[in-house]
């Protein structure tokens, strides 16, 4: 570390166009990512690319750049990069989540898929893994627009490829494909979108052309305003961009559909928020309609996506199909709480706005492990009884006791039932929404009314797994794999138990970098 | 009026020239006909069959390979313009001009480098190859490479 | 038209990105064949660039400083370089399809429903 601040600081010396290590400081995790994407190819040439190579150097590298993130003082911030990037508290958390969650998948994968996978296609999938988690880490720090388009296709590309990673396995080649399709055409409509937003008012920064908005766009500003709605909404899988979710799920392997589930959501959502509190910012929160429009929009997007998902996952009998609904659902609980960055007041700092960012934050963290685990624990069955549909899972509860009574854990978790910490940031999120009043209240609503319907499908899992019997012999969990289910389940009690403390946290790190707002008339600094 | 015009005018001449020059050969060349002059020509051999068959698949993993590295020069692009005005940079920020092309070239290097790693993998591991052996990788030997030869072969197959 | 007033200007540009892109959506949307659908999503992203291109040269060239803005043009650069990243994916893809169903129409990839 210490050296490559001294090659940082001696190239300063040189010139103007290298950033000094200070302004890299923010993006370690990014550069250690990509370090570790090179390593990992390297890693093959040496170890005659041994899957476990491949997974223990990427293991080590994304812990080292978790470390790299914890130490990034606070005050380490702003723009950089001439605007390209933006670095705050709310980027930092975001990516220490995300990577927390990508090592755990690592992790999952040694416990499950590791068996299945052909001895010298690791090295290719971890570069993949790695190369869409550095997307998803830039795709929650930027409000560029080319930053963001870049962002989502560096996340979008090797997603694509990692859903049909099982070249032989007819169905991930339809999930590939059907997946492949839909991502490109709503990421070249989200650039038609963009390309739009440019001509309107003549930069690339959002946070300068949310103050011109005011100038009045019509028609074009819709179309542009769609067209990133379309793009992003469909990284968060919103209706109606959701229709590759499930295929994906069902027909990639499970750790990639747990990888998509959490990181895939998550990106979107960080980047759709900094979107909205930019533009927020940039208007003055000044009851604008154009922001009230694009809040009541995101808003009615995140209640629809949440009833489809509830709705979906009731007839679902596969596991992982189950699961996918069940995350569209929570990505629709989580655009809901989108649409609180309306409300900024006339604070600069935007206090209220922060509030959205601090419950988006915490549901993450939760829903993290949630689905980490319940995906750890198909993952575990799929290896030991070949199967991924609910029949696999009866007698679970005789079978392997360690796992039944995770999942009952998640599966309780996921509704938002106490005592795990699904209950406290639904809660939250609830409280969060009820408390601006209004119309929101619409959305406690369509949220409650939601969580009621989802008892029965995450239930019956549960029901099926101690209630009905069945002749299957007693299951073998390595080691690892039940440990990793037991750390999620054991998280999710802790995170309720020390709530506050969690709270605490997440508000500490809800505060985001806005583009200091400039008096009208004031020459904008120029470039990109 | 002025661009539509020279424009109209362009492609009218231009198409008048071909017609030109093939009327003005007609005057000189010997006319010697044959019905061989007239036979579709393929490489020296008589057609066999349609030339509407699918095309061995390898052919797209070539054309993928090219693609990549075709369009990565399209990000060399603007790199080369701001090279090449480092001495006006220069002047206009006050510094060495050695200095910004020293960047420049670390810059560039970087970006190359990385992609480099990409392309020595695929050339290491055989995905260049035409045929892939087992032995320039370390796969298994029940490894399916995806394309099946004798599949392949068969061009009669109808969708 | 009157002959006179012919001078090409941004709103030609921008008749003709948004051709391409109504072209571009109805090939998206009616194609059955998954290479046809991939042509569809090009037009479409030549769309965006033609306009960015456009309003690059012909409203936005001028920095606040006086000096040559080109952020609409770089933009173009990389949305050309993603294009060919994201057919190099989408056309291994195909072919990995193709490999299992021995064709790439997409009407075959019904074997995942619910």
């Amino acid at each position: 570390m210490a050296s490559m601040g001294l090659i940082f600081t001696s190239l300063a010396a040189v010139g103007p166009f290298v950033p000094e290590w200070g302004q890299m400081r923010p993006f370690v995790g990014e550069l250690v990512l990509m370090g570790t994407i090179v390593g990992v190819l390297l890693s093959a040439f040496w170890g005659r690319r041994s899957n476990a190579v491949a997974g223990v150097v990427s293991l080590a590298g994304l812990m080292l750049a978790v470390v790299g993130l914890l130490l990034v003082r606070p005050t380490e911030g702003g723009e950089q990069f001439r605007g390209m990037l933006v670095s705050d508290h709310f980027a930092v958390l975001w990516k220490i989540l995300l990577l927390v969650f990508t090592a755990g998948v690592v992790l999952m994968w040694f416990s499950t898929t590791r068996v299945s996978m052909h001895e010298g296609d690791g090295p290719e999938f971890f570069t993949l893994l790695l190369g869409a988690c550095l997307g998803m880490c830039l795709m929650g720090s930027t409000s560029n627009l080319l930053m963001i388009f870049m962002a989502v296709e560096m996340a979008s590309l090797p997603s694509y490829v990692l859903a049909g990673f099982r070249k032989t396995d007819r169905v991930g080649s339809e999930a590939a494909l059907k997946y492949v399709l839909f991502g490109a055409a709503t990421s070249a409509v989200m650039v038609y979108g963009l390309s739009m937003l440019y001509g309107l008012y003549g930069t690339l920064q959002i946070g300068e052309l949310a103050r011109r908005v005011d100038l009045g766009g019509g028609v074009p500003l819709a179309v542009a305003m769609v067209g990133i709605l379309a793009g992003v909404g469909f990284k968060i899988s919103a209706v109606p961009f959701h229709f590759w979710c499930p295929d994906v799920f069902e027909g990639a392997g499970v750790d990639v559909a747990a990888f998509l589930s959490v990181a895939s959501k998550g990106a979107g959502l960080t980047l759709l928020l900094r979107i909205l509190m930019t533009i927020g910012h940039g208007l003055g929160y000044a009851g604008s309609e154009v922001l009230t429009s694009l809040a009541v929009t995101v808003g009615v997007m995140g209640a629809i996506t949440c009833t489809v998902g509830n709705t979906g996952a009731y007839v679902q009998m596969n596991m992982k199909r189950l699961l996918a609904y069940s995350s569209i659902a929570h990505a629709g609980y989580m655009l809901c709480i989108l649409s609180l960055v309306v409300r900024g007041g006339s604070d600069a700092n935007g206090v209220m706005a922060n509030s959205a960012a601090q419950a988006l934050l915490l549901y993450l963290a939760v829903y993290l492990f949630m689905n980490l685990g319940a995906f750890t624990v198909a993952g575990l069955v799929q290896r030991e009884t070949g199967g991924e549909r609910l029949e696999d899972y009866t007698g679970l509860g005789r079978r392997s006791p360690l796992l039944a009574v995770c999942m009952g854990a998640f599966m309780f978790s996921l509704v938002g039932l106490p005592p795990f910490a699904g209950f406290g940031a639904k809660v939250y999120v609830m409280w969060k929404l009820g408390a601006n009043g209004s119309w929101w209240w619409a959305l406690v609503a369509v949220i409650g009314v939601n969580t009621v319907f989802s008892l029965y499908y995450y239930l019956r899992v549960v029901r099926v797994m101690f209630m009905v019997e069945s002749e299957k012999p007693e299951m073998v969990v390595s080691p690892l794999g039940g440990g990793l289910a037991l750390v999620c389940a054991v998280m999710l009690l802790v995170m309720l138990v020390a709530f506050e403390p969690v709270l605490n946290l997440t508000g500490r790190y809800a505060k985001l970098h806005l583009p200091r707002s400039v008096p009208t008339g004031q020459v904008v600094a120029g470039g990109l | 009026m002025g661009l539509l015009l020279s424009i109209t005018i362009f492609l009218i001449m231009g198409v008048f020239f071909v017609f030109i020059a093939m009327f003005a050969g007609s005057f000189l060349r010997p006319r010697v006909p044959h019905p061989e002059k007239a036979a579709v020509y393929e490489c020296g051999e008589n057609t066999i069959g349609s030339n509407w068959v699918q095309f061995d698949l390898r052919f797209y993993i070539v054309a993928l390979v090219f693609l990549i590295f075709d369009v990565e020069v399209a990000l060399f692009y603007p790199w080369a313009v701001a090279f090449g005005n480092a001495v006006a940079l220069a002047k206009e920020l006050g510094v060495d001009v050695f200095s910004i092309r020293l960047v420049a070239v670390v810059d560039m290097l970087f970006f190359f480098g990385v992609l480099l790693v990409g392309f020595a993998y695929l050339w290491r591991f055989g995905y260049l190859d035409w045929v892939r052996s087992a032995a320039t990788t370390s796969l298994r030997v029940n490894y399916r490479p995806g394309i099946d030869p004798r599949q392949e072969a068969r061009t009669d197959r109808v969708e | 038209m009157v002959m006179g007033v012919m001078e090409i200007g941004l709103a030609h540009y921008l008749v003709l990105g948004a051709v391409l892109l109504v072209c571009g959506l109805v090939t998206i949307l009616t194609k059955r064949n998954a290479i046809g659908i991939l042509i569809g999503v090009e037009l479409v992203l030549n769309a965006a660039n033609i306009n960015l291109v456009a309003f690059n040269r012909y409203s936005h060239g001028v920095s606040e400083g006086g000096g040559v803005a080109l952020a609409g043009q770089v933009f173009a650069i990389f949305v050309i370089v993603l294009a060919a990243a994201e057919a190099a994916v989408a056309l291994s893809i195909f072919l990995n399809f193709y490999n299992n169903f021995t064709s790439v129409d997409v009407e075959k990839a019904k074997e995942l429903r619910g």
